[in-house]
């Protein structure tokens, strides 16, 4: 079936096994959500084929990647796009040569996303000279965003490509990535904490808790967040757990800095949210206003 | 004095013939070694060393033993080429390649560990097979190691001595290199011809050493 | 205008000169086909066989190379494969096991001079003799190595007939080679040594030694070498090697030999 996504088998690490058996339309992008060591970086490269002890199978579009402890094609070989988390530009290169050592590999397809189009559009053209050594964090990610894109992969995944930027420019290239996709068709996976860009990108998204699936379904249902006010932006903030609540299952925030408040909050404001987290973790955390919450 | 620079031509000859034979046989080594999990790794990194720690005479007898017309390989050579390989020149680039190994093996390994494994995967996902991996990715990074490993295997080759003068003998035109060039002139008592040679040789490695260092040392930084 | 006939006057002349020069010995050499021989000698005849090899070279259009070393380490580099076509010994006995390994034609040994073997001692009070070597600290006196050197052979022998003990005689110094005793006589870095007559000889000649007759003590009739040739199974059918084979042979060679200090068989010795 067309962008068909099936994986099925498990795979052993030191604090969780991550235990799969999915079959999933890609045709819709698809998010993915949970906790930090929940597995959600090692399903992205489960299915990029950079997991050697993967016993299980992997099959897109009808085409089997992997079968048992095989790969029957390998990562090279998948067609894929990948923006990693920590970007993983070449050193020692500059910017448009490791965006042109996306493009040197890319098959010859035609894409309304041409190099001057997505340079311009992720805030790079001033940058296309530069090391890469000497980027920010921010732009190093824009880069690897870019140079994913430029690969004109069959498959996308996106490993919370934007978490090193600002409100600004999260914003501008979320809006540039929802109308390539829908636009390209190019099936993609999305992982990120942020509930808001999900809610703006994806149409179905997984939640992963130590390994295991949560939960996997249209994303307005799970994420609640049609009730987003429109035309907000996610504020960010940073905030420590004092204390939980096993029986409500709700945690209460303090926040202990706060960053670009669209959102009326003050150092020292507490909140109570649903979420699993332990009591004295610190925590990064964006809040979008929906209509008929009250903050306090 | 004509015989001496035979000498100088035969000893730079040598060394670079050693050198870039060494390139292709030590880079798959030292990224095996770089890269492998495998439990025989440290008696390969052991015998790769060998060399190092060596009497280079014990090193020159057991060449001069399997070198041999009378021997399996000698024999062999003998039999295709109607030439020794004992006492010969191409004697010699076996057994310098032997002696120089770890010299290009150790710089290689060093520099190839330093690789990022992550970025190779991304590059992966790019649609880089291995071996475009290789020559894309690692090659670039690996400037300086291979840099580093040339200059010794060059510097450790024409200071060779002790295997020459085993297996290689005396042989002007073949084996006669500086090293052995010197030992022949304090032998016959001729210091002012051992003393020209031996500056000249001082003179030349401290220079060629600087030279690379201070003009190619930093051109590897930024691949446009 | 006329400069430039004036030119082609004098340079057409020589080219043609030139060119008949070398047709000539174009012709000349037609006959003998021009090859490299490599000459492995004994170290005490390396001068000697250097003087020879200039000769040979200015009257045929051979070239050789002489690569000299003690006469033991040369013939086990010859076992083991080195690329000599002719070898000129200090001794029989080496030539003479080359041949039975095989490794030398049999049949073209032959003896091209004699040796001598001297205890040169400067310093010495008196008449040097044998016997009082003993009186020096044996590392102070110095030979080849008798394990590959037949001259440093003769020169153990002399010592153990001159009643010397075997004690004494170990602690002597030995080196590589007998031309490597003559430099360090000469330089004092030992009392006496046991060297080659033509080694003093072309020393003297050429101004690097000067040796007081009176330091020398001549062995003839004990230590006499008997040097042997042999041509070896690389160079039996090099034309350079078998013209130095023959060679050895004429009165003019001879004379170089006679002139730096050897004898012939049967031959006295009236120094």
């Amino acid at each position: 079936m067309r962008n068909q996504l099936i994986i099925r088998g498990c795979l052993e690490r030191a604090r969780f096994t991550l235990d799969l058996d999915l079959s999933i339309d890609l045709n819709e992008p698809l998010g993915i959500m949970g906790a930090t060591g929940a597995g959600k970086t090692t399903l992205l490269r489960i299915i990029a084929g950079l997991e050697p002890d993967f016993t299980g199978s992997v099959a897109f579009c009808g085409d089997v990647w992997r079968d048992g402890m095989i790969d029957r094609v390998p990562t090279h070989q998948r067609g894929l796009g990948v923006a990693f988390q920590d970007s993983r530009l070449l050193p020692g290169r500059t910017v448009e040569n490791n965006l042109n050592f996306a493009t040197q590999r890319a098959p010859a397809v035609d894409s309304r996303l041409d190099y001057m189009t997505l340079v311009e559009a992720l805030d790079l053209q001033h940058l296309l000279c530069e090391p890469v050594d000497s980027l920010s964090g921010g732009e190093r990610q824009r880069v690897a965003l870019a140079r994913a894109l430029l690969a004109r992969p069959r498959l996308l995944l996106l490993d919370e490509p934007l978490s090193a930027n600002d409100g600004v420019h999260r914003q501008q290239v979320i809006a540039h990535l929802g109308d390539w996709m829908s636009a390209g068709g190019t099936p993609f996976i999305y992982v990120s904490h942020a509930a808001a860009e999900l809610a703006q990108l994806t149409r179905q998204v997984l939640i992963l808790d130590q390994g295991a699936v949560r939960a996997l379904g249209k994303t307005d249902t799970l994420l609640d967040a049609g009730n987003v006010v429109p035309g907000t932006e996610p504020s960010s903030f940073a905030a420590v757990v004092v204390a939980t609540d096993n029986d409500s299952r709700t945690a209460t925030l303090e926040f202990t800095d706060v960053d670009d408040a669209g959102i009326a909050l003050n150092r020292g404001e507490r909140v109570v949210v649903c979420r699993d987290v332990s009591e004295g973790s610190g925590l990064d955390a964006s809040l979008q206003p929906e209509s008929d919450e009250d903050q306090r | 004095m004509p015989d001496d620079m035979q000498a100088v031509w035969l000893t730079v000859l040598l060394a670079g013939v050693t050198t870039l034979l060494l390139f292709p046989i030590a880079s798959p080594l030292a990224w095996w070694l770089a890269r492998s999990d495998s439990k025989g790794r440290s008696l390969v990194e052991a015998v790769v060393a060998m060399p190092l720690v060596l009497p280079p005479t014990v090193l020159g007898f057991y060449l001069l033993v399997m070198l041999n017309p009378e021997s399996f390989v000698g024999g062999l050579w003998f039999n295709v080429t109607g030439e020794s390989l004992t006492f010969s020149f191409s004697g010699l680039v076996i057994a310098s390649v032997i002696y120089s190994l770890p010299f290009m093996v150790q710089p290689l390994h060093a520099t190839f560990r330093a690789v990022p494994v992550p970025v190779l995967e991304a590059a992966a996902t790019l649609g880089a097979s291995p071996r475009d991996q290789w020559l894309n990715v690692v090659l670039p990074l690996a400037k300086r190691g291979y840099l580093t490993g040339g200059v010794l295997t060059f510097a450790h080759t024409v200071g060779e001595f002790g295997v020459v003068l085993m297996m290689g003998g005396n042989i002007p035109g073949e084996t006669r290199v500086l090293s052995i060039a010197i030992y022949e002139h304090v032998e016959t008592l001729n210091y002012q011809a051992a003393h020209s040679l031996a500056l000249g040789l001082m003179c030349f490695s401290f220079l060629s050493l600087w030279l690379v260092y201070r003009y190619a040392g930093h051109r590897f930084e930024v691949v446009r | 205008m006329n400069g430039r006939r004036a030119q082609a006057g004098v340079l057409l002349p020589r080219l043609a000169r030139t060119l008949c020069a070398g047709l000539l010995w174009a012709c000349l050499s037609q006959g003998v086909e021009s090859a490299e021989a490599r000459i492995a000698v004994a170290a005490n005849f390396r001068n000697t066989a250097l003087v020879i090899a200039k000769a040979l070279q200015r009257v045929s259009p051979h070239r050789y190379e002489i690569i000299a070393g003690s006469t033991g380490k040369l013939a086990s580099q010859i076992l083991n494969g080195a690329p000599f076509d002719i070898f000129m010994a200090a001794d029989c006995d080496r030539p003479q096991q080359l041949v039975d390994r095989g490794a030398a034609v049999a049949g073209s040994q032959q003896i091209y001079a004699v040796g001598e073997l001297g205890l040169w001692w400067p310093g010495v009070s008196g008449t040097p003799a044998l016997g009082a070597l003993a009186n020096l600290e044996p590392r102070s006196v110095c030979i080849a190595n008798p394990a590959f050197a037949p001259y440093g052979e003769a020169a153990w022998h002399s010592l153990a007939r001159a009643d010397i003990s075997a004690a004494w005689r170990e602690g002597i110094l030995r080196v590589d080679n007998i031309n490597l005793v003559t430099g360090l006589v000469a330089q004092g870095h030992v009392s006496a040594g046991f060297v080659a007559r033509s080694a003093l000889i072309s020393g003297v000649r050429n101004g690097s030694l000067k040796v007081n007759e009176s330091e020398v003590l001549w062995l003839a009739g004990d230590a006499a070498l008997d040097q042997m040739m042999v041509l070896l199974t690389r160079g039996e059918n090099n034309p350079a090697a078998q013209f130095w084979l023959e060679q050895m042979q004429t009165p003019s060679v001879r004379e170089l030999i006679r002139r730096d200090g050897y004898r012939f068989p049967g031959e006295e010795n009236d120094a």
